[in-house]
């Protein structure tokens, strides 16, 4: 009986333990959320505390600040995802089912770009850009976050591709499909929770990314929603309100995309898709 | 299996490049002509635009100070690692002179750069006692059968009686070099058990030679001319690397905890639970945390709740850091007044350079990464329920269960962690960026490497200068990976 007892213990704290540690996790998005509908007398009055009146005209007065930023920041990174991934599919699929000529050549300069840090990268990266003219265009972050975000991929996926069962390819030669038609009819279509663990991955990283836009972007309109953010943050220091709703728009993305791929998602990451 | 194509075939079969061309040619333009540029500019003295003169060298003996005395050194290092895992008399040879010369050498050249400041050899008793406890850990680490261990507890004892010596009113990279020079003379006058297969005393060995190698780096770091600023930032890197150490652990203890749970239900719904504080941008989580270090901000309000800022408080006044309490006020203050003075306190934590790193540590407590814990799940699932209950027969503590079934298993995931954050922190200026802008924090305490080049770069026009501290980073990347190449073996 003693030992039942212990055993039930050990569970309630394990049960403890998480719930403290969820609690601590979900305590910026609770504060961000509460204080999002807070005026100023409120926020002086109880700021970490649901208050009513809900003020929700903070999120008008937010999104019209936000605006042309999330718009500006969906397209970017859509744009990149997409892209990154037709070139990566093609790119592991070269290289998981041909040993063509230089094929070793071309995977190790693939391979060494891992090692490369960006940050040394990044003043001759800004005078490239600059002489291609591409300063303050979404081309420069597109064509930027294409080229880095590929690499990694190509790693992930070229194993992927190469677990796919030859028969399946055999049967596509022998009807006549291309290489190409093997791609988007074999491939693409297999790897659906491996793409989505990747492209989410990669999602989640554009959509924080600083420094480049921040280097790169001129006009305020242009402006992607990291830079947005850390700029209204600079500005409306007493409004709390209104920023912490500019946070709960910028989020919102987010949860959208989530509540789409979440199983994908788990369900990649149980994979091992980024398991090295 | 791929399909074999020879030259001969490559005249029908060349549409295939195309499928890599893009990509490749991406790479080319994006990646590989910058790197190139970057190692092409560092030669020069150039504004980013217009302005370009040659200057050799110039730029690294601004950052780095005397190349000779780098080339040297890093000929050295070459070797040692060339040789470090090969069992030959020539290579035993080369790990002695590393582990053993190097410290010496460097004790030899600080003393003539700067003489000891006023030693109280009473002060000695500490640290010889601390050596004694070093002999008899390595005596023991030799019959432990783990050829990790030995080298992680050498290390941590090394810092603790090289943090002890510093405190003793010895230069730190004096004392620490002294530190490294008696533990190599201890670990290459014992000798290896020839009854067991393994040979701990190696692994110690190789890890004291390149602690010699690291003791002379760092000296050739402060007295070999370089930017001042540069060496400061390493050493903030420094700390953030040890503290993003720690907060590995929350992470594995979550997964593991979660991965245990009796109930296969409440297992599924907690790894719901932590996807969801991942939908909050790392943008926004950082602005979040901004917000709780400001000085009327819950940080603040859950020190003074918890008491634990009574605790900084008195801490800060009995032990006269002067942090919290000026040193001039806190000569005229009783305890009670300071209690006081803690119940209504608001320190700005970002704002203050004696609290921004320690603000810094604390940030984003309790250190949970919602992916780390996703994949270390991932890791742990195909752990058996029967595995734990064989282990409970054997009567193995629940500490012990998780050092002999689940760590094996998630070893690989920990150390690919461990190494993307060594570099990732490396690397790291964006958040400074974002909280600071380009001053580097109050009084540029927070200066980081990244930061330095973002600043000679893009504020003040040395963007030339900016190409080689970026070139100086890229290469220390490039000998850690080499190192974690290897020597930590990830085993599948």
């Amino acid at each position: 009986m003693s030992m039942r007892r212990k055993e039930i213990l050990a569970e309630v704290w394990k049960h403890l333990f998480i719930v403290f540690i969820l609690a601590m996790a979900f305590l910026p998005l609770y504060i961000m959320i509460i204080i999002s509908g807070k005026d100023g007398a409120q926020f002086v009055a109880h700021p970490f505390r649901l208050t009513f009146p809900f003020h929700w005209e903070n999120y008008a007065h937010a999104w019209g600040m936000m605006r042309a930023y999330v718009f500006n920041t969906v397209f970017v990174c859509v744009t990149s995802v997409v892209l990154t991934f037709v070139l990566s599919l093609n790119a592991a699929f070269f290289f998981a089912r041909y040993r063509m000529p230089g094929h070793k050549f071309l995977w190790y300069f693939f391979l060494v770009l891992m090692l490369m840090p960006g940050v040394a990268n990044l003043v001759p990266l800004f005078m490239l850009l600059k002489s291609l003219s591409l300063l303050n265009t979404f081309y420069a972050l597109m064509v930027v976050y294409v080229t880095g975000g590929q690499v990694v991929q190509i790693f992930i996926l070229r194993n992927f591709i190469e677990d796919i069962p030859q028969d399946l390819f055999d049967a596509a030669e022998v009807d006549g499909a291309t290489p190409i038609k093997q791609v988007y009819h074999i491939v693409l279509p297999m790897s659906g929770s491996v793409l989505s663990t990747l492209g989410i991955l990669q999602f989640i990283g554009l959509w924080n990314d600083y420094i480049l836009p921040l280097i790169v972007m001129r006009d305020d309109s242009m402006l992607t929603l990291a830079v947005g953010l850390v700029r209204m943050d600079g500005e409306y220091v007493k409004d709390w309100g209104a920023l912490m709703s500019g946070f709960t728009i910028a989020s919102i993305p987010m949860v959208l995309i989530f509540l789409f791929t979440m199983r994908l998602f788990v369900k990649g990451l149980a994979a091992g898709a980024v398991k090295g | 299996m791929a399909k074999d194509i020879s030259l001969k075939q490559v005249v029908t079969y060349w549409p295939l490049y195309l499928f890599v061309l893009p990509s490749a040619l991406l790479v080319a333009t994006f990646s590989y002509f910058p790197a190139g540029s970057a190692i092409y500019h560092s030669a020069f003295r150039w504004n980013g635009n217009s302005i370009k003169i040659f200057i050799g060298s110039a730029n690294f003996q601004k950052s780095l100070g005397t190349p000779s005395y780098w080339i040297a050194t890093l000929i050295v290092t070459m070797i040692m690692i060339y040789h470090s895992q090969k069992g030959n008399t020539f290579s035993s040879v080369m790990k002695m002179v590393c582990g053993l010369g190097m410290p010496l050498l460097n004790l030899i050249i600080l003393l003539r750069i700067r003489p000891i400041e006023s030693l109280n050899y009473m002060d000695a008793v500490v640290p010889a006692i601390v050596w004694v406890g070093v002999w008899l850990l390595i005596r023991w680490l030799m019959d432990v059968d783990s050829e990790v261990r030995g080298p992680v507890t050498l290390a941590l004892f090394l810092l603790g009686s090289g943090s002890v010596l510093g405190h003793m009113g010895l230069h730190p990279n004096f004392a620490w070099s002294l530190d490294v020079l008696i533990a190599g003379i201890m670990l290459w006058t014992l000798r290896d058990k020839p009854e067991k297969r393994v040979y701990k005393l190696e692994g110690m060995r190789i890890f004291q030679s390149l602690a010699g190698v690291g003791i002379f780096v760092w000296s050739l770091a402060l007295h070999a001319g370089g930017e001042v600023a540069l060496w400061s930032g390493f050493s903030v890197i420094m700390v953030l690397v040890l503290a993003n150490l720690v907060k590995m652990l929350p992470s594995i203890t979550t997964a593991v905890v979660v991965n245990r749970l009796k109930s296969e239900k409440a297992n599924y719904w907690y790894r719901v639970l932590f996807v969801v504080p991942m939908i909050i941008p790392g943008m926004v989580y950082l602005l979040l945390w901004k917000f709780f270090f400001e000085s009327g901000g819950l940080f603040n309000l859950v020190l003074r709740k918890t008491g634990i800022m009574h605790v900084i408080y008195l801490i800060d006044f009995w032990g006269e850091k002067g942090v919290f309490i000026g040193l001039k006020e806190a000569s005229t203050m009783t305890v009670s007044q300071v209690m006081e003075a803690a119940s209504v306190a608001a320190p700005a934590w970002l704002g203050s350079p004696d609290l921004v790193l320690p603000a810094f540590i604390i940030w984003g407590f309790p250190w949970v990464g919602v992916v780390g814990v996703l994949i270390y799940l991932a890791g742990l699932q195909s752990i058996d329920q029967a595995i734990y209950e064989a282990a409970d027969l054997d009567g193995v503590g629940a500490f012990g269960k998780f050092l002999n079934i689940e760590l094996p298993l998630i070893l690989t995931q920990v150390r690919i962690n461990l190494v993307l954050m060594i570099i990732g922190t490396l690397q790291m200026y964006g958040m400074i960026l974002i909280l600071f802008g380009d001053s580097g924090g109050p009084n540029g305490k927070m200066m980081v490497p990244g930061l330095l080049m973002f600043r000679s770069a893009f504020v003040e026009g040395y963007a030339g200068y900016a190409c080689s501290i970026g070139l100086v980073l890229f290469f220390l990347i490039l000998v850690l990976t080499e190192i974690n190449n290897r020597f930590v073996r990830v085993e599948k």
